[in-house]
């Protein structure tokens, strides 16, 4: 039953009971149409001869042979009857018609009653004796009582055979008739159920239709909702719901495909600053490859370091660390094509792809965006930053084998760039230099086994006085980190990951600890020398930095006045009261004060009264461009003014070239550092030959 | 008046009382059935003994008759069988037998022997009335067929002379045995306009009746019966006395004669019984009963 479908059962359940009742009804009145046939050819045969025989009778009495005769032959004439037969009352027949198939003997019986006297197959015969019929007399009249209580006289039998063929023939006939109807009742009926059932199946069957489509993913898929009825009901519902179903299919289809464009776009970008993240960057810089490797022109990469992020977004909070990635990334499109590609590869790190451009032209690209990042000034609240961009610049070519070699020559240039002072362009090509970086990670175990083993190289900077001799050295301490098989990173590629490490106060006393040192070296030689020690952010907020210096001096015997502690401006704005404190504890020991990038931001002169430094290292956004750039030399000139007239010495940084040299000392600059004036080499190789060898 | 007149009167009464039972008396019943008819008759006669000084004084059954001589001065016997079996008792008193053919009652009179005073009121219609009757329910009908047995031989001669009186002839026809009956009633019937039937214990009895009445219909010939129970069963009509007309002409002859006892007769009074079906059956236009009654009334003052 459970593998029947819908229309079988249907059909089971409608044909199976109606053929059953049909057949069973068909046969009851089939057979009892027998039966009654059977039964009224009984009764006719009791009737005939019932009536027969008072008929007979006074034939009988009169011994009217022709009448009973007669009779019989009428009798015969009835349908069915094959014989008749009347006998006297010794049994000898009077009166025969048709063809007898009683025996004698059976003729010869006396009988009370009509009754059924024999029967085979073919005939059946009735028989009733022929009684006297008795009328009342007056009762006066009769002579004796006696007689009255006798049974009537029988007078003789009457006998009929009925024929039995004719019988047979119609229970034979309604026996058809009953299969007939039995037949073609059962054919209609099952015509009607056919019909029925598939009246009732087929919408059934194409809902089931309907419901596969829809779950094998068709959604519009429908059914025709013609049928009335719970089916019509159904039918409607089913596309009411399919068409809901599309439609949120569709609709979420749609929102599937938003969702995926938005993941996709955020996939590729960086959601920060709407460029392309290094994902992306990498691979389209990967398809660049492929073209440059098919044949086509080649193309430059720029990787960009944004210098002093750290500070922002340590001092302002990343908020502000955000703001200004958001404001870089702003000013680096504008200045590029629409061709260029520019992404954000994480924290403060961008790189360029230069289509079609390399050698000189890039190069000019990474310059100019070297000098906007660091001619930026960033402003948040009432503090102003100066930004600077290290960038290494890699040109790629046909020997580049994949951007991993790129990315590790950008990643070197930048790094490049960084450690030889921020602020540059270093171009390095890709191939030559397979190795990465160490990862920054190493840096705390770098940098202290570098001061446990002694290998923090410090370095010595030499200042040169622009106007008059002063008749003393200056010189500023530097470190460099030194380790086998690693190119030197200087301090202030150091600077940041020392100061995260907490690590930067061990290099300070270090450089301290070299500067007293030279210092009571000098003094005892009878040589002036002048240090300028830069000082950490951390070292100047620490407290044991001051007692460390005032030890340090104590031990030596020294006055600190040949001392003077650099920090940057930068420090100053953070932490104005600490780096006051320092600046009034250190000239209490005798130590001067200097400001490191003096000039970057317009908050510079406040600075000037309450620390009053001795020095001022000029920021290099001031001296960089003097050659062409009026502004930069007001600027220059006007910083110098006030610096004068405070009795603040300046100093320029980085000066390479003597015509830099020639025009900072026209605008009465004090003292000058970089390769145009004395290249940094090591302070105890610098020590002995320019201090200890020197004629004063 | 003295003391001896006195008794002498008295005597006088008393002996004159002793003579008045000549004059009234008690009658015994006896009656063959209980029948309806019976019965009828019963209460008819008592109704009309009422005021007289005759009175029914016992009832029986023919069946047990007890010993009547000092119960009743006269015994009526109803039926024949009462008639036979009051007869076979030996110390009877005067008996008057009632509701009975007159073959029936000279068989049983000739059958116990008895001497003793008995008289009867018989059932037969007198001769000149069955005449009247026919002549006037049948006009014009002048051959009457009668079929007799040893039994009825002597009845033609009874009936020849009122017959031949009205106007009528009788034919007759032996039919002592089953066998000769059909035949002989086939013979007769084909010579006569009607059969008369006269009460006849072999030939008119109820194994019979109904074959001769089919007979005589197939001969398109009426038949004139004796008692209202053969006009049920086919006779066109027939002429006879009811219990009741019986029990009155039984008074009127005991209050008349006392015990002493008259001659047998015939009924006085008659009904008419006519089957109007069979009549129209024949083709018969027949009269009603109040006109022939009337007319067989008019001819006998006429005579």
């Amino acid at each position: 039953m459970s593998q029947l479908t819908l229309r079988h059962r249907l059909l089971l359940l409608t044909l199976l009971p109606s053929a059953l009742i049909a057949i069973v009804l068909v046969g009851y009145f089939t057979y009892s149409g027998i039966r009654t046939l059977e039964g009224e050819l009984r009764a006719k045969g009791m009737a005939t001869v019932r009536y027969l025989a008072p008929v007979s009778e006074y034939g009988i009495i009169a011994g009217q042979l022709e009448s009973l005769h007669g009779l019989a032959q009428a009798t015969v004439q009835e349908s069915g009857v094959k014989a008749t037969v009347i006998v006297n009352q010794k049994g000898r027949t009077i009166a025969v018609s048709g063809r007898v198939s009683l025996a004698a003997e059976d003729l010869r019986r006396t009988l009370s009653e009509p009754t059924q006297i024999g029967e085979t197959d073919q005939w059946i015969a009735f028989a009733a004796p022929v009684k006297r019929s008795v009328s009342e007399s007056d009762v006066l009249f009769e002579q004796s009582a006696s007689d009255k209580s006798l049974p009537p006289e029988i007078i003789g039998h009457v006998f009929v055979e009925f024929d039995k063929t004719e019988l047979v023939n119609k229970q034979r006939q309604l026996l058809q008739r009953g299969l007939m109807i039995v037949l073609s009742g059962l054919l209609i009926l099952a015509a009607l159920a056919i019909a029925m059932a598939d009246n009732l199946a087929r919408p059934v069957q194409r809902l089931v239709q309907a419901v596969k489509g829809m779950s094998s993913g068709r959604l519009d898929t429908r059914v025709p909702a013609d049928t009335s009825g719970e089916i019509g009901i159904l039918e409607n519902g089913f596309n009411e719901m399919a068409t809901h179903l599309e439609e949120v299919h569709f609709s979420m289809q749609s929102r599937i495909e938003e969702a995926t464009a938005q993941l996709a776009f955020q996939a590729r970008h960086d959601a920060l600053t709407g460029l392309l993240n290094r994902r992306e960057f990498e691979h389209r810089l990967e398809k660049a490859l492929a073209g440059v490797q098919a044949g086509g022109d080649e193309f430059a990469v720029l990787f960009l370091d944004l210098d002093r992020f750290k500070q922002v977004n340590d001092n302002c909070g990343y908020l502000a660390g955000d703001e200004l990635l958001r404001q870089m990334a702003l000013l680096f499109q504008g200045r590029l094509r629409d061709e260029d590609t520019l992404a954000r590869l994480g924290g403060d790190e961008f790189s360029i792809m230069l289509n079609n451009c390399s050698g000189p032209r890039a190069n000019q690209v990474a310059e100019d965006i070297c000098g906007l990042a660091a001619a930026y000034r960033f402003i948040w609240q009432d503090k102003v930053f100066a930004i600077g961009a290290s960038i290494g610049l890699t040109t790629v070519t046909r020997k580049v084998r994949n951007i991993n070699e790129i990315v590790a020559a950008g990643d070197a240039a930048c790094h490049r760039a960084k450690e030889s002072g921020r602020n540059r362009v270093c171009e390095q090509a890709a191939q030559l230099n397979p190795e990465r970086r160490q990862e920054s990670s190493n840096w705390a175990s770098r940098i202290a086994n570098a001061l446990a083993e002694d290998r923090l190289l410090v370095e010595a900077i030499p200042l040169c006085g622009l106007q008059l001799p002063s008749g003393y050295h200056l010189v500023e301490l530097t470190a460099r980190l030194n380790e086998p098989g690693q190119p030197p990173v200087t301090l202030s590629a150091l600077s940041d990951a020392a100061e995260r490490y907490d690590l930067a106060p061990a290099i300070d006393q270090r450089l301290i600890e070299t500067a007293i040192a030279a210092v009571s070296r000098a003094k005892n030689q009878q040589k002036l020398l002048h240090c300028l020690v830069p000082l950490s952010r951390a070292s100047v907020g620490n407290s044991e930095t001051i007692d460390f210096i005032a030890r340090s001096l104590r031990s030596q015997k020294l006055s600190g006045n040949r001392l003077c502690f650099v920090f940057s401006e930068d420090t100053l704005t953070l932490m104005s009261s600490q780096a006051m404190e320092f600046s009034r504890q250190m000239r209490s020991l005798g130590c001067q004060i200097g400001l490191d990038d003096f000039g970057g931001g317009l908050s510079s002169f406040t600075h000037l009264r309450s620390v009053g430094p001795s020095y001022v290292k000029l920021s290099r956004s001031l001296t960089r461009e003097l050659g062409g750039n009026r502004a930069s030399t007001a600027l220059l000139r006007a910083v110098q003014e006030i610096t004068a007239d405070q009795n603040i010495h300046t100093i320029a940084e980085g000066v390479d070239d003597t015509d830099t040299l020639e025009q900072l000392k026209k605008l009465g600059v004090d003292f000058a550092e970089g390769k145009a004036v004395a290249p940094s080499e090591p302070f105890e190789v610098w020590l002995e030959g320019a201090v200890m060898r020197s004629a004063q | 008046m003295g003391t001896m007149p006195r008794i002498v009167l008295f005597a006088l009464v008393s002996l004159f009382s002793l003579a008045l039972p000549a004059w009234g008396g008690g009658i015994a019943v006896v009656l063959s059935d209980r029948g309806s008819a019976y019965s009828d008759f019963s209460s008819a006669l008592e109704e009309a003994l009422s005021g007289t000084t005759w009175s029914i004084s016992a009832r029986h059954q023919a069946d047990a008759v007890p010993p009547l001589a000092g119960q009743a001065d006269i015994v009526v016997t109803v039926g024949s069988e009462a008639l036979r079996k009051t007869l076979g008792r030996s110390d009877n008193p005067p008996i008057l037998a009632t509701l009975l053919p007159r073959q029936s009652y000279e068989k049983i009179l000739a059958d116990v022997r008895r001497p003793g005073r008995v008289t009867a009121i018989y059932l037969d219609q007198p001769a000149a009335r069955q005449a009247a009757f026919i002549h006037h329910l049948l006009p014009g009908q002048k051959r009457a067929g009668m079929l007799l047995s040893n039994e009825t031989r002597t009845i033609p001669g009874q009936y020849r002379q009122a017959f031949t009186n009205a106007g009528l002839a009788l034919e007759s026809e032996d039919a002592d045995t089953e066998n000769t009956l059909l035949p002989a009633l086939n013979s007769l019937l084909a010579r006569v306009n009607l059969l008369l039937a006269v009460p006849d214990s072999n030939i008119y009895h109820r194994n019979n009746i109904k074959p001769i009445l089919i007979t005589a219909f197939r001969y398109q010939r009426p038949v004139i019966g004796y008692s209202p129970a053969f006009v049920n069963a086919g006779a066109l009509a027939a002429i006879h006395s009811t219990p009741a007309q019986i029990a009155r002409q039984t008074a009127d002859t005991i209050l008349m004669h006392g015990t002493s006892l008259p001659a047998p007769s015939a009924p006085t009074q008659f009904a008419i019984a006519i089957n109007t079906n069979v009549a129209q059956s024949l083709g018969l236009n027949i009269a009603d009963e109040a006109t022939i009654r009337r007319a067989m009334g008019a001819d006998r003052e006429a005579r």
